[in-house]
């Protein structure tokens, strides 16, 4: 469960991203954040991931105080979430497997969980056969599906998911969000920000809009709201 | 740190360090360099002290003893000298003893002293004392000089006050020496290691995001330092132990050295183990400091 409880933002050079925001989202939802650029979403996404810190006002995420988060303690807030990004990041020198085999070994994973795990995921994306590809030999979708499984890969209870098909065609970008969906249905939370008008008002899914650093809308069923 | 952390961290620093050859290179040049020199400096200083305890250890204080007096007088102040404080040993030496001496000094003109035989030897009789306690010496030496029918004492007194002044300068001074090379070579080193961590500053921000702790992405640099600190180090402390056997070698062939240099063999284990120390010690201090700038994400 996260819960943003009267967070405002203040960057130090004055601006202000987000004021007295409030919401709750709950295990196992899938939350759209929406918004015209610089409303605020990318400051709230880097609230999530700890890497700015709320001016004021509390960021609650699995019943774990954010704001109050000693810095050697963020690595292990952060293997909570799956975060996936519209450049992808993946690692160019490195084959999709490894990319994937990459985030276990970061949490200090057996070889044999990594040989387990690693193809659960890439078959659950989809990409079971490129395992041994580099990402220069793959379409967007088929690196935003990597990045997909690289954010899996260590069972996260959420994925943020920041505009992850802003650099994909209407098609694939279809298919990325159908993979969030199946994610989503096999319990994992997700929070996507887009700005991808026809895949929010299709998916009717929960809407947060936020303008101005303010939330102006949060919809059970929402649609999207403003033209593209 | 997990068996599985540790394999990966060895196999990212060994890749790090091949990664940038020419530059891992330059680091080991570096270690090698002020290693170079902090060992001239070491080996002098552990000579000088070496000198130092050997002089001191057959520190003997010379008594020469007035011609006006008669063997009985003479074993007299013997037996005076040996009631001393402080005298451990007293040894005569008779001017006939010091003149065969002299003559095996001359070696093939030995002939030339022949005339100076018994009544004709202008030499004096001596004492050798050797003192108990070296620091009460200067004490010992004034009682010494006291007593009826010394004529002149000679102590060395002076030459071990000289090496053991030279030899706490070269130590004092070798450690400065070297805390300035250690800082040149920490820059340097993390310099190189900056380099790695650059290109690598993707792989660290997503490290980061997946939830790697500071520690985990710390490691392999950390490592990448100490490989090319052991390998300076190594390869200093070889080139020092094969230029001081050259050296000492040289200088015994040539029968010209007034003091005894240590063997190497009783310095080599030193010089390594303070060049591997101080090789690791500079590499893992340089990767430290280059890779805090990208760990505050």
């Amino acid at each position: 469960m996260i819960i943003f409880s009267n967070v405002s933002k203040i960057y130090e050079n004055g601006s202000e991203a987000l004021n007295n925001i409030s919401f709750f989202i709950e295990r196992g939802e899938f939350v759209f954040i929406v918004g015209p650029s610089g409303a605020g979403k990318s400051t709230l996404i880097k609230l999530l991931m700890h890497e700015e810190i709320a001016t004021s006002g509390e960021v609650i995420i699995n019943s774990v105080n954010v704001s109050a988060l000693k810095q050697n303690q963020i690595p292990y807030l952060r293997r909570n979430m799956g975060v996936v990004f519209q450049d992808f990041r993946l690692l160019p020198k490195k084959t999709v497997y490894e990319n994937v085999s990459f985030a276990m070994e970061i949490v200090g994973a057996s070889r044999r969980e990594i040989r387990r795990q690693v193809p659960n995921v890439l078959s659950l994306v989809g990409l079971s056969h490129k395992a041994k590809a580099f990402p220069t030999q793959l379409s967007g979708g088929e690196q935003q599906r990597v990045a997909l499984a690289r954010a899996l890969v260590n069972n996260p209870s959420f994925l943020i998911a920041d505009e992850p098909t802003g650099n994909l065609n209407p098609r694939t970008a279809q298919e990325i969000v159908e993979l969030l969906d199946e994610i989503n249905k096999r319990g994992t939370t997700v929070i996507m920000a887009t700005h991808a008008k026809d895949i929010v008002d299709q998916m009717k899914k929960r809407v947060i809009a936020i303008e101005d650093g303010v939330i102006v809308r949060d919809e059970a069923r929402g649609v999207y709201g403003y033209e593209n | 740190m997990k068996i599985n952390s540790a394999k990966y961290f060895i196999k990212e620093a060994f890749k790090n360090v091949f990664s940038n050859g020419w530059m891992s290179i330059a680091s080991v040049f570096t270690v090698i360099a002020s290693l170079l020199v902090f060992g001239l400096f070491m080996v002098l200083a552990l000579n000088l002290n070496h000198m130092v305890g050997q002089v001191e250890s057959d520190y003997e204080i010379t008594l020469t003893v007035t011609d006006e007096f008669t063997p009985a007088q003479i074993t007299e102040l013997g037996n005076t000298l040996r009631g001393v404080t402080n005298v451990s040993e007293v040894i005569f030496v008779s001017k006939d003893e010091r003149m065969e001496q002299l003559k095996d000094r001359f070696g093939e003109n030995r002939a030339l002293l022949e005339d100076y035989k018994n009544e004709r030897n202008p030499l004096s009789n001596w004492y050798k004392i050797r003192c108990e306690d070296l620091s009460q010496s200067n004490t010992t030496v004034e009682e010494i000089k006291r007593l009826n029918g010394v004529a002149k004492v000679i102590s060395n007194q002076d030459t071990i006050q000289k090496l053991t002044t030279a030899s706490g300068y070269i130590s004092r001074m070798s450690g400065w020496i070297m805390l300035a090379l250690a800082v040149i070579s920490v820059f340097i080193i993390s310099n190189t290691i900056k380099l790695t961590v650059f290109s690598r500053r993707r792989e660290i921000n997503i490290m980061k995001f997946v939830g790697a702790t500071d520690w985990f992405i710390r490691w392999p640099f950390i490592i990448e330092g100490v490989l090319i600190g052991i390998l300076g180090s190594v390869l200093s402390g070889a080139l020092v132990c094969i230029g001081y056997q050259g050296l000492t070698g040289l200088f015994d062939s040539l029968n010209i050295a007034m003091v005894q240099f240590l063997p190497l063999g009783s310095i080599s284990f030193l010089l390594f183990g303070a060049f591997v120390i101080m090789g690791m010690g500079m590499g893992a201090v340089g990767s430290l400091i280059s890779v805090r700038k990208y760990l505050k994400v």
